[in-house]
């Protein structure tokens, strides 16, 4: 192989051109962008997770530098609002709620000292919610047996910035870029993608082919027709007006997700600005109503006008088809109520590295590909249809839907699994383990009918004495971390702190 | 605005006042014993209580366990060092391979350990460009301190690198039984000695009628024999499912003096392997054309099969190893209050994905050993994907680590195709940095102190406190 054209210059195709050029270029391929400004990009995509920092060291990108660049903040969970009923709120941390002892998962110590009146709330024993909640932030600590290592951190970032910032860096690196329409795709006796035809009348042509297209999908959908597969009857959402506003408070260190009657609204705060969308159903509520219901919600001022953006949930069948890779949103599209799009591009493209058959052939690595790309995706859309689902909300007939739709059999058997005696499915692979499904669970009212007979095991005193010590360095914690805004400044300006390790895991240190 | 508002209806006491569960463990194996001590640890006595039906006959066989399957007696209460000292069972690092047709040539394996990433490649990719000159198992600390009969704790300020010291264990069947026999002895656990069969109680349900004629109610019976399987099987009109394993028929020989070591030895010829371990030697010929059979569905009704009955062979993880997987996937999954059909899919599912697992390993085993031409789906692509990326298939449950997956179909000879991995970084400096590496795992190796001095400082207290830790 020595060609590969990215089409595409949104996050997925500079991220793609960010990562190739780092470690194709050096084995002799060379590496060509095609973007148009003519079509431009879907500009969001602002909320990140913990994942994206070991992208960027992996890439060798300064964490502070990138945080100046794309006038970020930190970001240690997402906060939801009125999912479970209206007026709930509840974080669902980048951490760990309590910390398992002989074996027993935390929370059913926690069940059983509940039961009996000894428990505080579940958030008491998560530190990055309690500091979350409080605006305080700092980097999780080394040392994995201390109460501050028990969290992980993302960011929130200016998507346009981002894009700008990995397109320098790529092309610092000998990332060809190409602006131009593609207009007519050529393909060779095998079917394969043979040449990119801009409307110039130039045309590209390469070995490999990555479709960043975005929702277009020109390859992969549109030249090779993959099929795509439908998810919107389990998430109905199909649309997001979004705006951004001034910002005159400080930034909390999370997103937020606020349920309305026939979607969600999310908050993404910025150094400069406060990013702001709503997510609807259309069948519920009107382009014109999501508009007003958006503007009159804002958290400040804005000049700007509101942008509308249609997508159906689902993916397509595979990623990776012949000498076609899709990567971001041409590949597929999950809701961003938990900020996955971006994780998805990333492990696309790590997974197609890691993959990638030097020697020319493709079968065993695409099959491969596709297998775990199609895991990934079904693991996320399940935890992101539990948020729907798992409501008592019926005020509206979005919700009513919502609470009775048939969800896929996967995710009833998780449920029914919790619900019986509070087991939560584990899996070593995949993005949302234990602590999220537990978040979400707890945060949107199912309770467990028992508790694992494991915890009988310790006496109620003993279980007393744990939870109480772990709040209490949970309270400690929290006190002694500054505020998130003062963190921001001191990375951002002349003498940052170095920036802690990273791992491929949501959850900071611990390994579920 | 509530934050933390769940305050849904109250949990019910799990501990209520309910009678304990019978639970009965029939099989005369080491994994029923396991299986019957694990429970009685993991759950309170007010739960469950559980019995054990082992059908007469004398034990044979031994076993390996790889990973830190020795700490993981801890879950039944037997402290592993108790295990060495009553020379019940040795440490396993690692196992010495070889072929029938050239024993001379054999090649040290471990379950993992193996190097490091470096420059951004995995263990596996950057050994490539050395593995004429060095086999894997020269930098990984296991093989060489299995290799120098050594064994002990690593020192504390030793490298990262050198850290991954699991300790595997490796025990003839019998040895292993009697040592959990006197364990349940002194817990005063119930154990019978005799056959049993099924005695239907309803469409579903079982009860056990034992030889000497009592009828043993059970709430929930597991078997790790198979034999309550298949007569199951037989009163649903079920057969098994053939697995692209071949049968195969076993004989044991004490095979002279019984040195302890911290290896063990595994030949492999065209019709069969034979292992040797703590003085016995295992004859295991393939019968020709036939292959196992196994049960789809491991808990049905109250029955429940686990390990050597659920019949997925044994060449690279044995059914104890099999046994103690699936105990700690049924532990939550455990129906204490009424039997829901929840708890029983996805226990079935994950055991299930485990079995696949565990075949895919076997089937490639056989395959590469040449005793099969039959390979599973999921081995096949295992090969497809070694032979076309040099890497593996992502797992959610990984029975050895990633390089020495990648490192079995070596054994056999077959390699990454060329031009596959990616070669970078300056010859000259490559060449002395793999030298040096090699050299300090060797020197790494000899600061472990000699297995048997190792087994002797266990009478001290202070070394015993250390492998508890
Ligand atoms: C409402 C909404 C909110 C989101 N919020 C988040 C979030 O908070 N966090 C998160 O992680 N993800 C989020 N996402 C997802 C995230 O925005 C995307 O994953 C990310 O922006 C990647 O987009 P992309 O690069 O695939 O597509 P795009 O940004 O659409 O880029 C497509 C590129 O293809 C080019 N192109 C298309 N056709 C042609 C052609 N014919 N010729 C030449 N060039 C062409 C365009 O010019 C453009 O450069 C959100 C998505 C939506 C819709």
């Amino acid at each position: 192989m020595k060609k590969i054209i990215i089409l595409g210059g949104g996050t997925a195709g500079w991220m793609c051109a960010a990562a190739m050029a780092r470690f194709l270029i050096p084995r002799g391929i060379a590496i060509t962008l095609i973007e148009s400004d003519q079509i431009g990009t879907v500009g969001v995509g602002e909320a990140t997770l913990p994942h994206l920092r070991f992208f960027n060291q992996t890439l060798g990108i300064d964490e502070n530098a990138f945080m100046r660049a794309t006038l970020a903040t930190y970001k240690m969970g997402i906060e939801f609002q009125h999912w479970g009923r209206i007026g709930d709120a509840y974080i669902h941390p980048f951490g760990e709620y309590g910390r398992e002892l002989d074996g027993i998962p935390f929370h059913h110590l926690w069940l059983k000292a509940r039961q009996s009146g000894r428990a505080a709330p579940l958030d008491d024993y998560a530190l990055p919610v309690k500091a979350a909640a409080a605006g305080k932030f700092d980097f999780p600590h080394p040392n994995p047996r201390s109460i501050l290592s028990t969290f992980s951190y993302a960011f929130h970032l200016d998507a346009g910035l981002y894009a700008r910032f990995l397109r320098d860096f790529a092309e610092q690196l000998g990332v060809e870029r190409v602006e131009g329409r593609v207009d007519t795709i050529g393909r060779d006796e095998r079917g394969h993608i043979s040449a990119l035809k801009l409307q110039d009348g130039n045309s590209l042509g390469a070995d490999f082919f990555v479709d960043c297209s975005g929702f277009r999908a020109l390859l992969l959908g549109g030249t090779l027709q993959t099929p795509f597969l439908d998810w919107s009857r389990w998430l109905p959402c199909d649309s997001a007006v979004a705006v951004p506003c001034e910002s005159n408070r400080p930034p909390p260190p999370y997103t937020r997700a606020i349920a309305h009657s026939a979607g969600w609204q999310w908050q993404i705060p910025l150094q400069h600005r406060t990013g702001n969308g709503l997510v609807y159903a259309r069948d519920h509520l009107s382009d014109d109503q999501a508009c007003q219901r958006l503007m009159n919600s804002l958290p400040g001022p804005t000049s700007t006008e509101p942008r509308i953006l249609r997508f159906k949930a689902g993916r397509r069948k595979n990623s990776w088809v012949g000498n076609c890779l899709a990567i971001g949103l041409s590949s597929g599209f999950l809701e961003p109520l938990e900020s996955t799009g971006i994780y998805l591009i990333q492990i696309a493209i790590t997974k197609f590295l890691a993959l990638w058959p030097q020697g020319g052939s493709y079968p065993a690595g695409r099959r491969e590909f596709n297998r775990q790309m199609s895991l990934e995706y079904e693991r996320i859309r399940d935890f992101l249809i539990l948020h729907y689902h798992a409501t008592e909300r019926e005020d509206s007939a979005f919700w009513r839907y919502c609470r009775y739709m048939a969800i896929p059999d996967d995710l009833r058997l998780k449920m029914a699994l919790y619900r019986e005696q509070g087991y939560i499915v584990g899996y070593g692979h995949g993005l949302f383990l234990q602590p999220s499904w537990l978040a979400v669970y707890h945060g949107q009212r199912i309770l467990p009918k028992t508790y694992s007979p494991q915890a009988d095991l310790l006496a109620l005193d003993e279980i007393d004495r744990l939870l109480s010590g772990y709040r209490r360095l949970v309270q400690k914690g929290v006190a002694a971390m500054p505020d998130h805004a003062s963190v921001i400044a001191r990375q951002c300006g002349m003498r940052p702190l170095p920036v802690p390790p990273t791992a491929m895991s949501l959850y900071g240190g611990i390994a579920l | 605005m509530n934050r933390s508002t769940n305050t849904g209806s109250a949990v019910s006491s799990a501990s209520s006042a309910a009678q304990p569960v019978h639970w009965v463990v029939y099989g005369n194996n080491p994994a029923a014993r396991y299986c019957q001590l694990y429970l009685v640890q993991q759950l309170p006595r007010e739960r469950i209580c559980v019995s054990l039906v082992a059908p007469g006959g004398k034990v044979s066989g031994a076993g390996f366990l790889f990973g830190d399957s020795a700490m993981e007696h801890c879950e039944i209460g037997i402290d592993p060092r108790d295990l060495l000292q009553s020379n019940t069972a040795d440490i396993l690092l690692a196992l010495r391979i070889q072929s029938e047709a050239n024993p001379q040539a054999g090649h040290w394996l471990a379950s993992g350990g193996y190097g490091f990433m470096h420059q951004g490649q995995p263990f596996f990719h950057w050994w490539q460009r050395s593995r004429t000159l060095f086999d894997a198992s020269e930098f990984n600390l296991v093989c060489r301190a299995a290799e120098a009969g050594r064994y002990g704790d690593i020192p504390t300020n030793a490298p990262e690198v050198y850290r991954s010291l699991e300790r595997g264990l490796q025990f003839s069947y019998r040895d292993y039984c009697d040592h959990l026999d006197l364990a349940a002895q002194s817990r005063k656990l119930p154990v019978y000695r005799q056959q049993a069969t099924l005695s239907p109680v309803d469409e579903h349900r079982f009860d056990l009628q034992l030889a000497d004629g009592t009828r043993m109610q059970a709430g929930f019976i597991i078997d790790c024999d198979g034999a309550l399987l298949a007569e199951s099987a037989l009163h649903n009109g079920q057969g098994g499912r053939s697995l692209p394993l071949p049968a195969s028929r076993m004989t044991q020989t004490l095979s002279g003096c019984r040195k302890r070591l911290t290896a063990a030895h595994c030949t492999i010829g065209r019709d069969g392997w034979q292992l040797n371990l703590r003085g016995l030697r295992l004859d295991h010929k393939v019968i020709p054309a036939e292959y196992l059979r196994s049960y789809p569905h491991a808990w049905a009704g109250n029955l429940i099969g686990l390990g050597a009955a659920l019949n997925i062979g044994g060449l690279a993880v044995d059914s104890l190893a099999q046994t103690q997987y699936q105990l700690r996937q049924l532990l939550p999954l455990m129906p204490l209050q009424t039997e829901d059909g929840c708890l029983r899919a996805a226990f079935n599912r994950q055991v299930a994905t485990y079995n696949r697992e565990v075949t895919d390993l076997h089937s490639l085993c056989h395959w590469l050993a040449g005793h099969t031409r039959r390979l599973s789906p999921g081995a096949r692509a295992q090969l497809a994907l070694f032979r076309a990326s040099g890497s593996t298939l992502q797992t959610d449950i990984p029975l050895i680590s990633a390089e020495t997956r990648l490192l079995l179909p070596t054994l056999a000879g077959f390699w990454p195709r060329p031009g596959t991995i990616p070669t970078t970084g300056g010859d000259s400096d490559y060449n002395r940095w793999v030298r040096k590496l090699s050299a300090d795992y060797r020197q790494a190796a000899t600061t472990l102190p000699e297995y048997h001095c190792y087994l002797q400082s266990l009478c001290t207290s202070s070394s015993r406190e250390k492998l508890c830790e």
